[in-house]
């Protein structure tokens, strides 16, 4: 689930100098910790502007849509014609666009896909959804609107429970977009 | 602003009534809300609407998670979703939608699954001899 800051600190119980000590320990830590293992980790980068209350408007960054990409496939191959999305070619209002994916496969013993991502490579914030099946779903085919900032590829990966992986790309042209 | 408020919490769910056994069935969910991302603006007082989303949204057959979705701000206003479910015996379909607040809403559905002959398949199996006892 989402890593959330939770700094709850009493400055009532401690004396100003444990405070102090304990905070300067705690950002050195986390500037390390960002420093070192920062692309490496499966946590993405962007997602940590999505746990605060106000995000400000950042530019889109494809670069960082990538890297997500990469952590997410973690150097797997791709399977061919597992996943196919439906999307449509031009899309004139970018706050919904109606998505439609499914995976091939027979819902049987890990033959089905455990997670599917969803992401849009130039929106500020790539990742839109994550999606976990079961067996008893019979059938990974899921249809929901999504928000486009500019006119863009959306990228479906499919995670099997056996390991593989599957990816598709359909590229979408947006007229007016989102904000988001 | 009562009226905004309560538009937050309107959420739909259509299930098909009856199946046949072995039948892939449709779930259309929807849900009437903001899906504020965080990056609008008030046009007259420029100040920034706090964000607000639906984050997780969970079926539920019988008491058994069979599906779950996790939601950013990239998911249109007033979502709508639709997924598959394969009917295997009849009983209660629960949809519930979990806010960025940790706030819950749901809304069930009753299905009830026919056997070729036209028999209803339940989910309890029930002995004539032993009533009471219970087998999944």
């Amino acid at each position: 689930m989402d890593v959330r800051l939770n700094m709850n600190i009493n400055n009532k119980s401690y004396s100003r100098r444990k405070v102090f000590s304990f905070v300067s320990g705690f950002f050195i830590a986390l500037c390390s910790k960002s420093t070192l293992a920062e692309f490496k980790a499966g946590q993405p980068f962007r997602d940590r502007f999505q746990t605060y209350r106000q995000t400000f408007r950042i530019e889109p960054d494809p670069e960082e849509a990538q890297r997500i990409v990469k952590n997410i496939i973690k150097g797997r191959e791709i399977r061919e014609n597992l996943i196919s999305l439906k999307a449509p070619d031009i899309a004139e209002n970018g706050n919904t666009v109606p998505i439609n994916f499914s995976v091939n496969c027979s819902m049987q013993k890990k033959d089905f896909p455990k997670t599917v991502h969803i992401l849009v490579l130039d929106n500020p914030f790539p990742e839109i959804a994550k999606f976990y099946f079961t067996p008893f779903s019979g059938e990974a085919s899921v249809s929901i609107r999504i928000r486009m900032r500019t006119s863009s590829n959306i990228v479906a990966i499919a995670e099997m429970a056996d390991g593989t992986v599957g990816e598709t790309k359909s590229y979408v042209d947006v007229t007016i977009g989102a904000c988001s | 602003m009562a009226d905004e408020e309560r538009k937050n919490w309107r959420r739909r769910l259509k299930v098909p009534k009856s199946a046949n056994k072995g039948e892939i069935i449709t779930i259309k969910t929807m849900a009437e809300h903001v899906m504020e991302p965080g990056v609008r603006r008030d046009p007259e007082t420029g100040v920034i609407y706090p964000k607000k989303i639906i984050d997780t949204v969970i079926c539920r057959f019988n008491g058994m998670q069979i599906y779950r979705s996790q939601w950013y701000s990239g998911v249109s206003a007033n979502p709508f979703m639709s997924f598959k479910m394969k009917a295997i015996t009849s009983g209660l379909v629960e949809v519930e939608w979990v806010d960025d607040y940790g706030q819950s809403s749901y809304k069930k559905a009753v299905l009830v699954v026919y056997d070729n002959d036209g028999k209803e398949i339940l989910p309890i199996k029930i002995d004539n001899i032993n009533s009471s006892k219970d087998i999944m």
